[in-house]
C-alpha cells in the first residue's frame, strides 16, 4: 500500500482557523491528525490571551502635556490663499517670457550687464580704498606695523595664538562630553 | 464647545485631521486621546520602562501633530501614527543597545571611571520605584515571554494580536513585505507557545 506523505497545517492554514476560514481538506486533516489539533487549540488559547491582554493608560493629564508642546497650525485665511497650480503657471509665463525676451534683445541685454558688472566692480574697489584708509589712519597701525617687521616677533605672537585656539578646542569638547551616568533631575 | 467635541469623536480620522490641518485645536486633541492608549501599549510593551513610554509617546504625538499638513489622507492614520510609534520605541531600543551591550562598557568611555559605570548597565538589579511598578504591571509570564521576543517580532506580534491590525496594516506600518510580516508573526507565535508551554489553561 503506498504511504501518502503527510500534510500537516501550515501556518496559513492556522491563521484561516482563526478567522473560521479552514479549508475542507485541512479539517479533514484536523479531525484525523492528533498533533495538528493539539498545536491548533494552543496556539488559539495564545492568541486569546493575546487579544485579551490589558490596554495601558499614560498618565493622567497627557493630552494637556502633549497640546502645551505642539505648534497648532494656524489656517490661511481664503482671500490669502493663492492655488499651487496659479501660482506655478504665472512662475513658468514669467520665466519663458523673460528667456523670449533675452533671446530678441541680447545687446541691449549684454550692455546692461557690462554696465552692472563696471558699477559692481567700482563699489568693491571704493569699498577696499576706504577701508584701507581707514585701517593707515588708526593710531595703533604704526605700532602694529613696527611688531610686525620684526619675524621673531610674528613667530611668537603666531605660536602664541594658535596654544590658545587649541586650549579653547580642548576645553569645548571637554564641556560637550556628555555625562557617563544618569544625571539627577537633569531633565528640567 | 462641548457638542464639536462629540461630533469630532463620531467622526472618521480623516475627517478629524482634515478639522486639525484647518487649525481646530479640540481636532489635534480629539486624536491625541484617541490613539494615547493603543501608542502608549505599544511603546510600554516595547520599552518596558512607564516613564520612558510616555516620553516616547509625547515625541510620537508631537511629531504626528506637527506633520499633518504632510499627512497624505489616502494612507490610513492610525498606520502613520504606529509607525512613527515603533520608529521611536525602535530608536530606542538600538541607542540603549549601543550603549549597554558591551561588558566592557561604552564603547565611547575613555577613562577607568567611565568605563566602569557603562559597563555597570548591564548587570544593574536596583530598580527605581517606577521600574517596581512597571515590572509589576507587566509581569505576568505572557508579557514577560513576549519582552523576550527579538523586538520586530515583539512589534508585529503586538499589532497583530493586541491591538488587532491586519497584516497589510502591520506591512504598511513597518514597511516590511507581507511574506515578512506573516513569518515573523508565525516564528513569534511558535516562541510564545514553546515559552508557555508549561502552563496550563
Amino acid at each position: 500500500m503506498k504511504q501518502w506523505p503527510i500534510n500537516h497545517l501550515t501556518a496559513d492554514d492556522l491563521d484561516a482557523f482563526h478567522s473560521a476560514s479552514l479549508s475542507i481538506a485541512a479539517r479533514e486533516h484536523l479531525d484525523e491528525c492528533a498533533e495538528c489539533r493539539a498545536l491548533t487549540l494552543q496556539d488559539q488559547a495564545l492568541v486569546r490571551v493575546l487579544e485579551n491582554l490589558p490596554g495601558f493608560e499614560p498618565a493622567a493629564g497627557f493630552s494637556d502635556r502633549v497640546m502645551a508642546r505642539v505648534a497648532l497650525s494656524r489656517p490661511v485665511p481664503a482671500r490669502f490663499r493663492v492655488p499651487r497650480l496659479a501660482l506655478a503657471a504665472s512662475v513658468f509665463v514669467v520665466l519663458g517670457a523673460s528667456i523670449v525676451w533675452s533671446l530678441f534683445n541680447r545687446t541691449l541685454l549684454l550692455s546692461w550687464l557690462d554696465q552692472a558688472a563696471a558699477e559692481v566692480g567700482q563699489a568693491l574697489w571704493v569699498g577696499v580704498r576706504v577701508v584701507a584708509t581707514n585701517l593707515t589712519e588708526q593710531p595703533w597701525f604704526a605700532g602694529l606695523r613696527g611688531f610686525a617687521s620684526s619675524t621673531g616677533r610674528v613667530v611668537f605672537a603666531g605660536a602664541g595664538l594658535l596654544i590658545a585656539y587649541g586650549a579653547a578646542v580642548y576645553a569645548l569638547r571637554r564641556l560637550l562630553v556628555p555625562p557617563s551616568r544618569p544625571v539627577p533631575h537633569a531633565d528640567w | 464647545m462641548a457638542e464639536r467635541a462629540s461630533q469630532l469623536k463620531a467622526a472618521s480620522d480623516q475627517e478629524v485631521v482634515a478639522a486639525a490641518t484647518a487649525g481646530e485645536e479640540a481636532a489635534y486633541r480629539e486624536l491625541v486621546q484617541r490613539y494615547e492608549r493603543p501608542v502608549f501599549s505599544l511603546i510600554y510593551r516595547m520599552v518596558r520602562n512607564r516613564e520612558l513610554a510616555e516620553d516616547l509617546s509625547q515625541e510620537t504625538f508631537i511629531k504626528v501633530l506637527n506633520a499633518l499638513a504632510s499627512y497624505r489622507p489616502e494612507y490610513k492614520f492610525s498606520s502613520w501614527v504606529f509607525k512613527i510609534a515603533n520608529n521611536a520605541a525602535i530608536d530606542h531600543l538600538r541607542r540603549r543597545e549601543l550603549d549597554t551591550l558591551s561588558l566592557e562598557g561604552s564603547p565611547h568611555a575613555d577613562t577607568a571611571e567611565k568605563i566602569e559605570a557603562t559597563a555597570l548597565q548591564i548587570g544593574e538589579k536596583a530598580e527605581s520605584a517606577l521600574d517596581a511598578v512597571a515590572n509589576k504591571e507587566l509581569g505576568g509570564e505572557i508579557e514577560q515571554a513576549i519582552a523576550k521576543l527579538r523586538p520586530e517580532y515583539r512589534t508585529c506580534i503586538l499589532l497583530r494580536h493586541v491591538e488587532g491590525r491586519p497584516y497589510e496594516e502591520i506591512a504598511e506600518i513597518l514597511n516590511l513585505p507581507l511574506g515578512t510580516v506573516k513569518t515573523y508573526i508565525h516564528r513569534a507565535r511558535n516562541e510564545l507557545r514553546i515559552a508557555l508551554a508549561h502552563l496550563k489553561e
